[in-house]
């Protein structure tokens, strides 16, 4: 049989003899302690147990798993093997982190063979033992991907302690998205689902999400092609789940519920380009790869080099669209039709404005340079106007200026788009001069 | 065994490679030489399907490099400057680890590791971590890392920085038993010297183009330097040496002189002989080998007034 490379390393670097033993002897002193003192308490101590072992430090553990290599510089080696992106997927995030799964798994075992044998044992331990993993696995994926570099060779900054916090609020979100009726269930597309067990598939899909981020990242940077289809799916998938807890689909109108779907999802198909437009590399480099790649008419390689928040796009797109033939624009925020198109409009200018700026001469600090023009552009600015009384203005800056004339907002979108465009234009032109700008073809 | 076309490769606001062409065949040690900034990590990282330039061709063992960037991994074994090693785990695991990343069968990995090991001299180490080693032995190491899976190409971005004299003459050693096995080797370097011992032939980089690449070979005609020692000095030696048709240029040395002549090794004979005949007390009379150093300055000095001269009309363009 042959076993993952990377799992086996970890195997050999994480599991001596000393750090088995060593485990194993404090936990059981620990769940000795806890027992002698209220046998109750063991099932309370044996799940905080987990969730210390496989939640923070598990993810702390996972996160390091790449950073090391980058690091100690392994990871060039590393990506000059045959280990294809899954086995690297799988060989980090469980071989990475398999000390703290060995310690979660004593845990965990503890806390079942307790709660069965004491009275006041906790309610369904199976589907707590099920939540229990999922949440560690969604935590140590997030961790993980968060660390992994993105195309431009350089990885999010992201320390690694930070990557099991910045996990927490997914596993919190999908509590609090649930609703619940009077009997504690969760009410998802007019159906009742338990709790406990609706949060534990949620989690599981949302591990799933993360786990195909990590193959998708690891694709990119293991040089496997790929095609820019997993953003949009997970902007649909994102819409549908939403979509589940609205009182519309609670009365089970399928009219009802469609329009709901497309009015969600054309603002998490919004959100969706703001965040991949962060995320992504915009220097000039990766745009002349595409311009190289459409110029010489190489389209299946465009696929492969196009920007996730193009795809994105399309998907804003489409639910426009939606939202425009079947008229359904004030469900959500109680926006008149015209600001359907308005809001595509300044997400476009936006798009434009974050690429002009990564286009300047002098790159550094880009990203946080084009954050700062788009809150000062959506908030900061519109608010000094509306204090100093001149709120018509700020329809210039954001379409959420409620008091400029509406029909005049998607001229303002427009114009605005089309100069940064001619901007990036005469930009790139100065970065690439004509008679230079093009590499000779392969 | 490496053939590039037409390379270009950018960093945000820089061209690190413009337009780079060169063609190296199989078997040889090739020296890449050049300043620090030259672009020589960029070529390495390109070759060795790591980077990915924005346009021309890389073809490495009959490998499109561009369109298959996984099967030329296989091709191609690269150490780079500053590597890294698992520093908890013993060489011999290193190694297997290595090889089973390769994608070798679980029942050669054995023999590979023991082979590998012995090739680097490693196998008496074997056990060893590998945060117990020397610098000279982690290069080791690295390479054998880089070998396991018996690539035909292997790619080392200043090996020997770092390494005492006596592991870095370990290290020539090594190389030329490599070429002896079959190998292709690119190494570069910026410290001349150290390639000198093993180098077949020398490409030299500069602000990211190919200045030059020739063969450091000794069968080639052109002007080479002789020493010629006296028995005893004699008056009017420049003038007689002058009057040979092969010299060129003459410098007088303490005890001799040293002479340009053009022409290949029988132009280096007939010289000798009407030394001789013109009663030149000869004691001795060897070739000068001009060293990569000096080959690597004069490619650099024959280039300057043409990138001087760019300069200028650069400049009065602008003006």
């Amino acid at each position: 049989m042959k076993i993952n490379p990377e799992l086996q390393r970890n195997l050999w670097l994480e599991l001596s003899a000393t750090r088995l033993l060593s485990m194993t002897f404090i936990l059981g002193l620990i769940f000795l302690l806890a027992a002698s003192d209220n046998a109750q308490a063991v099932t309370m101590v044996a799940l905080a147990a987990f969730g210390l072992l496989t939640v923070l430090w598990g993810s702390r553990m996972a996160s390091e798993a790449i950073l090391d290599e980058i690091r100690e510089r392994t990871w060039d080696m590393q990506k000059m093997t045959s280990i294809n992106p899954w086995e690297m997927c799988w060989g980090k995030l469980l071989g990475g982190t398999i000390y703290a799964w060995y310690g979660g798994l004593i845990s965990l075992a503890v806390f079942w063979v307790a709660s069965s044998l004491t009275s006041e044992g906790a309610n369904n331990p199976g589907t707590l033992v099920f939540l229990a993993v999922f949440t560690a696995l969604l935590s140590q994926s997030m961790s993980l991907l968060i660390s992994l570099p993105n195309n431009s060779g350089t990885n999010l900054g992201v320390k690694s302690t930070s990557g099991a916090v910045l996990a927490i609020p997914l596993v919190l979100m999908a509590a609090l998205w649930t609703q619940t009726d009077e009997s504690g269930n969760t009410l998802w597309y007019g159906q009742q689902w338990a709790t406990n067990r609706f949060i534990a598939a949620s989690m599981a899909s949302f591990c799933c999400w993360s786990i195909l981020g990590i193959y998708r990242s690891l694709c990119s940077e293991l040089q496997v092609a790929t095609r820019p289809w997993a953003w949009p799916l997970l902007l649909v998938f994102i819409t549908g789940y939403l979509t589940g807890f609205s009182p519309s689909a609670a009365t089970n109108s399928p009219t009802n519920t469609f329009n709901l779907f497309i009015n969600i999802g054309y603002w998490v198909s919004a959100i969706g380009i703001y965040v991949t437009l962060f995320i992504e590399p915009k220097d000039p480099v990766a745009f002349r790869h595409l311009q190289y790649r459409i110029q010489s008419r190489q389209w299946w390689r465009v696929t492969t080099v196009i920007p996730s928040w193009f795809s994105c796009l399309l998907i804003l797109l489409t639910f426009t669209l939606g939202v425009l033939i079947f008229g359904t624009a004030n469900i959500i925020a109680d926006l008149p039709l015209t600001m359907t198109t308005t809001i595509l409009l300044f997400v476009l200018r936006d798009i434009a404005l974050v690429i002009f700026i990564h286009l300047s001469p002098n790159p550094k600090r880009s990203s946080t340079t084009a954050l700062f023009s788009l809150v000062l552009l959506h908030l900061l600015l519109p608010w000094l106007l509306a204090v100093a009384n001149i709120s018509f203005l700020a329809g210039l800056l954001t379409p959420f200026a409620m008091k400029s004339p509406i029909w005049l907002m998607p001229l303002i979108g427009s114009i605005e788009a089309m100069a940064l465009l001619y901007l990036i234009k005469r930009r790139w032109l100065k970065l690439f001069p004509v008679p230079g700008g093009m590499p000779t073809q392969q | 065994m490496i053939e590039v076309n037409q390379l270009v490769y950018d960093y945000p606001g820089n061209r690190a490679l413009d337009q780079v062409s060169f063609t190296i065949p199989k078997g040889q040690i090739t020296a890449l030489v050049g300043p620090n900034g030259a672009g020589k990590t960029t070529l390495l990282r390109c070759l060795a399907a790591l980077a990915t330039p924005i346009s021309g061709s890389i073809r490495v063992n009959q490998i499109d490099v561009l369109e298959q960037p996984r099967l030329c991994h296989r091709s191609v074994g690269y150490l780079s400057d500053f590597f890294g090693l698992y520093e908890e785990l013993t060489i011999s695991r290193c190694l297997s680890y290595v090889a089973m990343a390769s994608g070798m069968d679980s029942q050669l990995i054995a023999d590979a590791v023991a082979k590998a090991a012995a090739r680097l001299q490693l196998t008496e180490r074997i056990q060893q971590k590998c945060s117990t080693l020397s610098r000279g032995l982690r290069q080791r190491v690295a390479i054998a890392q880089a070998l396991i899976h018996e690539p035909p190409l292997l790619l080392l971005d200043e090996p020997a920085s770092g390494l005492d004299p006596e592991a870095r003459h370990s290290l020539a050693k090594l190389f030329l038993e490599l070429q002896q096995d079959g190998l292709t080797l690119l190494v570069s370097s910026h410290i001349l010297s150290e390639l000198e011992d093993y180098s077949n032939d020398m490409l030299i980089l500069r602000h990211g183009k190919i200045v030059e690449h020739r063969s450091l070979g000794n069968n080639e005609v052109e002007a080479r330097w002789l020493k010629i020692q006296l028995s005893h000095p004699i008056d009017d030696l420049h003038q007689l040496l002058m009057q040979q048709s092969q010299v060129e240029q003459v410098e007088i040395v303490p005890g001799g002189a040293q002479v340009q002549i053009s022409g290949d090794t029988d132009a280096q004979s007939a010289l000798l002989v009407l030394l001789i005949a013109a009663g030149i007390p000869v004691s001795e009379y060897k070739l000068l080998k001009q060293d990569l150093q000096e080959r690597y300055i004069a490619s650099i000095e024959k280039l300057k007034p043409t990138a001087d001269k760019a300069t200028q009309t650069g400049s009065s363009d602008e003006n």
